[in-house]
């Protein structure tokens, strides 16, 4: 099946291809390559064999028209010249992998749509159809993914063999890659060797998707305007493929280490990670076509959806500029849509565009800094993100094949690959919600790279010159993105992640962006409105439930809860055996933007074991509770495994003898009676005082530390996307109604059992960060401050504690 | 690599092969190919799925029970996933009683005469439920396309946990199919971890109202 001649000239069109880029517009106005609009009809046999016919580009490029008409002829804008497409009588390739590894036979096909079970067939071995008809947009589908299929491989084997190379450990390597060595063996560069199925007319209105459980990309079209397919639009097909590459990267080092799970490019309706990964999605189209905006066929003409990628594009509101004082900065533009600059939109494709802009500019400062051509500076930040996002996915937790300084068994990022007490990898968990991408570790780790590739000890690639350092933190801080004070080069690991080589950023190229102290996020303590807000009406959170489970973000629910979830009122309060969704109303009490908001309800190192009996540690900045009511005994003096001052180096999974007396508690306490006062205690406390059968706790006899209530995982994380200063989220984020709309992002599940004695009082000790916050991420102790360490995050300190106090009601 | 559970069928086959001598050619020709040729006598295929064949089951909420049976061929118009993976799991992925083994110190557990206490049993109706944890909450007429990839022991501070890897295809004919992969206990069905969860342009966004007084 592989064919070989065809490929290298698909090669040497993708080299023209890059290049060609200055010929088009920047100005974002739909292009110059105004085709001569004879109309081309693509019959069977006008081609030969092997060979069909694609859209150049999308319609409106090719027209110079943009607004293009959905019944336009789009013959007009085919050439006659035809395209090679393959000699495989269907429509699928293979891909070549490195030497004799790797290799993959059925690597990529095109279907029709979900329906259909096999790849096109090709009519008298050729390829040409009729531009309206389905197995046009299926051919069409199949040629532009193709040339990103072969620039991605040639890029992703250079890099192996080459640039990265991680069969040469340092120091006879300059850098430590992330790049596994087992990346070919195990097939982990194609996300284990299975094929890439594209659906070029898939039943989708409006909408495309990537799933990576199957492997599949799916392209609809408008119900509008059926004619009208996202697959007439290599912008947008190129978009969807780079989600698709970014989950392969982000999985290159768990499928060479042979792991099961995956880590995923976002984990919630609005969460940093989807929002960055949205921004370099945008930037992967750019890539291939160095535009200035995308989607012009797909998204922006039917469906007003489309994004500029650089602020000289004229879809920009005005004040908005290359100039280095009005470019896409982040917070202030996260919520920003050029077609409607006034609307605040929490939506993680509007808040990708300062990822986007960013990635532009970078690549215009390499072609001009180190003289490269547009493919060669889009192959660099390529590389970049490639080692970037292998990183940052990487649940074995070592970052490297060969890290230096640290054992190689020792983690290096995202904690370890151990697996917590339910049986879940616990560096999935780091990345998911406990240290998960935002924009400041991205953007941290996406700058460690350029520094170690292209600017330290003499590196020479930036075109044969020296990267100045200075150029990329200044255009971070242009898009208020230098958030980082070091390039963190000695990782997260427990025993040297504080010590070795670590790269300072240099404070004076620190203009834009802000940083904000964690003590000035609060709870809006302002008289008309409450703490907290409270959803529980049971149609609302039935739907929530249902939706969650199906698209695999919620797993278990207690057989507690009756599956119709009949305790659920509507009441706004908690009652007993209802599933609540609780936010807290957080509010910004500094005088600029606050970012990546994120509130955890995840279970945490917050209690000491005494005489048997965990009790709260009062000795973090909260000092609650007091000594009076409940809290742990002091640690004295000294810190060590068992105390509250020491925090869990493996998550509270090691016990004795290594950390005796270390765990993790679930976030929520509870009010109980003891002798004549009341205490706050644990959930199993409370149990054993009202002589409960432990059987009857939500997770069974087994968890009884959150008998009564509990975080439903996967629902025990929260993403607000920026809260404007002196206001609340709620406020920042207003829809129409002035009132604003939580989405699934916003709101924590918790489920109450039904043998909750109403009047209990329960108080749930929240940790809450955010991406521009001083103190979350950088050891303000640390004398070269350096990042907290990975295992810090299962404690109190990188983190602000906020408080949910509530009485459960009948 | 191939997983212990092909073994079998493919040393029962060539015994098969071997007593009907008019086929042996074939059977070798199929053993080298891991695929039958067209042409491969109907008797010697086995009717079983292709080991990389990932075969479906539907779970369906009937009367409170569920009902478990394979998917017919409606349901998985809409499916895509019908080969495995090729097997390419690390030299040093190891296994003990058939499962892969995943977690802490394994190469010591992969050595049987190791003791190793587990706390769980696998339950050979753990897929129902499974199909009961999954369906309790989801509207009438929503059913699940169940793939079952591999099984898997888990070790964690010495002790064992046997789990399925799975496929969890939602059929819902109102809202759309979803599907993302997952870890379920071997006992009991609950969900332990998800992953590869579908990446939607414009998902539906679930809307939660606020109480009025
Ligand atoms: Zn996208």
């Amino acid at each position: 099946m592989g064919i070989k001649s065809p490929q290298h000239i698909i090669l040497i069109t993708v080299l023209v291809t890059g290049t060609l880029h200055g010929c088009l517009s920047s100005g974002g106005q739909g292009g110059g390559r105004k085709s001569s609009e004879v109309a081309v009809q693509n019959s069977t046999m006008s081609v030969p064999e092997g060979y069909g016919r694609l859209l150049q580009d999308n319609p409106i490029i090719l027209s110079g028209n943009v607004n293009l008409e959905a019944t336009a002829d789009l013959s007009k804008y085919l050439r006659s010249t035809p395209d090679f497409i393959t000699y495989n009588n269907n429509l699928m390739e293979s891909c070549e992998g490195s030497g004799t590894q790797g290799s993959i036979e059925s690597c990529y096909e095109v279907r029709k749509d979900r329906a259909t079970a096999l790849p096109l067939t090709a009519v008298s071995k050729r390829w040409a159809f009729p531009v309206t008809t389905s197995e046009f947009a299926q051919v069409n589908a199949f040629g532009h993914i193709k040339k990103y299929i072969d620039r991605y491989h040639n890029l992703i084997r250079d890099l192996y063999t080459y640039k990265a190379n991680p069969n040469t450990p340092p120091p006879l390597n300059f850098y430590e890659t992330a790049i596994p060595r087992a990346l070919y063996t195990t097939k982990a560069q194609w996300y284990g060797g299975q094929s890439l199925v594209i659906y070029a007319d898939c039943d989708l209105p409006g909408n495309a998707n990537f799933t990576p459980s199957d492997f599949t990309l799916c392209f609809g079209s408008y119900t509008e305007y059926p004619q009208v397919k996202m697959a007439q639009d290599p912008s947008v097909m190129h978009h969807e493929f780079g989600h698709g590459i970014s989950q392969v990267m982000m999985n290159f080092r768990n499928i060479a280490a042979g792991l099961p799970e995956r880590s995923n490019i976002s984990y919630a309706f609005y969460d940093e990670a989807g929002s960055i990964q949205e921004g370099v999605a945008d930037y992967y189209s750019y890539a291939m076509n160095g535009r200035s905006r995308f989607g012009e066929w797909g998204l922006i003409r039917f469906a007003n959806a489309g994004r500029p990628v650089d602020e000289n594009d004229t879809l920009h509101a005005p004040g908005i500029s290359r100039n280095v004082e009005e470019r896409l900065r982040y917070p202030d533009y996260l919520t920003y849509d050029s077609s409607e600059p006034t609307a605040t939109i929490e939506d993680v494709h509007y808040a990708g565009q300062t990822t986007s802009h960013f990635l532009t500019a970078f690549t215009r400062d390499l072609q001009e800094t180190c003289s490269m051509t547009f493919t060669q500076a889009s192959d660099t930040v390529l590389y970049l993100l490639t080692e970037s996002y292998a990183e940052l996915g990487d649940l074995t937790g070592t970052a490297s094949d060969h890290s230096a300084g640290a054992n190689i068994s020792e983690a290096t990022i995202n904690l370890g690959s151990g697996l917590d007490s339910s049986g879940v990898r616990i560096s999935k968990d780091w990345v998911m919600k406990v240290a998960p991408i935002n924009y400041r570790n991205f953007f941290q780790k996406f700058a460690k790279y350029a520094y170690q590739i292209l600017n330290k000890g003499s590196s020479t690639r930036c075109n044969g010159f020296n990267y100045p350092l200075d150029n990329l933190e200044k255009l971070l801080d242009s898009y208020g993105l230098l958030l980082f004070k070091t390039y963190n080069e000695n990782g997260g690991n427990a025993n040297n992640g504080n010590s070795g080589t670590n790269k300072q950023v240099t404070a004076a190229n620190r203009l834009k962006s802000v940083l904000i102290s964690k003590n000035l996020i609060k709870l809006d303590s302002s008289t008309d409105s409450s703490p907290f807000f409270v959803f529980d009406k049971r149609a609302d959170i039935l739907s929530a439930v249902a939706n969650l489970q199906a698209r695999g973000n919620i797993t278990q629910i207690s057989s507690q809860i009756p599956s119709q979830l009949d305790y659920n009122n509507g009441n706004g309060e908690i009652s007993p055996g209802e599933v609540v969704g609780i936010a807290l109303n957080l509010y910004n009490d500094s005088n600029s933007t606050m970012a990546g908001v994120e509130v955890l309800a995840n279970d945490w190192d917050h209690t000491k074991d005494d005489g048997g009996v965990p009790k709260p540690c009062n000795s973090f900045e909260d000092a609650w509770p007091l000594s009076t009511e409940g809290a742990a005994p002091s640690d004295g003096s000294g810190s060590s495994a068992g105390a509250c001052q020491w925090t869990t180096r493996t998550n509270g999974t090691a016990g004795a003898p290594t950390e005796t007396g270390e765990s993790l508690h679930p976030v929520c306490f509870v009010q109980v009676r003891d002798g004549g006062t009341t205490k706050w205690a644990t959930q199993d406390a409370l149990r054993i005082s009202q002589n409960q059968d432990p059987n009857k706790c939500l997770g069974g006899t087994t968890n009884r530390k959150d008998c009564y209530i509990r975080a439903i995982r996967g629902a025990d994380f929260a993403w607000y996307s920026k809260i404007n200063p002196k206001t609340s989220w709620g406020k920042t984020v207003p829809d129409e109604s002035g009132s604003p709309t939580f989405n699934s992002n916003n709101i924590l599940l918790f489920e109450a059992s039904p043998d909750i004695p109403p009047g209990t009082v329960f108080d749930c000790r929240f940790r809450v960060r955010f991406t521009n916050c001083t103190e979350c991420f950088t050891k303000q102790t640390d004398s070269n401050e350096d990042d907290w360490l990975d295992y810090e995050y299962s404690g109190p300190l990188p983190f602000k504690i906020l408080h949910f106090q509530f009485t459960v009601i009948d | 690599m191939k997983t212990d559970q092909e073994t079998p069928k493919i040393k029962s086959s060539l015994i098969a092969g071997v007593m009907i001598c008019g086929i042996v050619a074939g059977l070798i020709y199929w053993f080298n190919q891991e695929s039958p040729p067209s042409h491969t006598p109907q008797q010697v295929v086995s009717p079983q799925p292709q080991s990389k064949t990932i075969v479906y089951e539907t779970l369906e909420k009937k009367d409170k029970n569920i009902k478990r049976y394979p998917s017919t061929s409606v349901e998985l118009k809409n499916i895509s996933l019908h080969k495995k993976p090729d097997d390419h799991a690390s030299p040093t992925t190891l296994k003990r009683a058939g499962r892969f083994l995943r977690g802490d110190d394994l190469e010591r557990f992969s050595d049987e005469k190791v003791y190793l206490p587990t706390v769980n049993t696998p339950n050979p109706n753990w897929k129902e439920k499974l199909g009961h944890e999954l369906l309790r909450f989801q509207p009438e007429g929503v059913k699940v396309a169940l793939a079952h990839e591999q099984s898997y022991l888990s070790i964690s501070k010495g002790k064992g946990r046997y789990m399925e890897l799975i496929v969890v295809n939602y059929i819902n004919p109102v809202s759309g199919n979803t599907a993302f992969r997952a870890l379920a206990d071997s006992e009991t069905g609950q969900l332990i971890d998800t992953w590869d969860q579908t990446h939607s342009e414009r998902p539906v966004q679930i809307k939660f109202t606020q109480h009025q007084d």
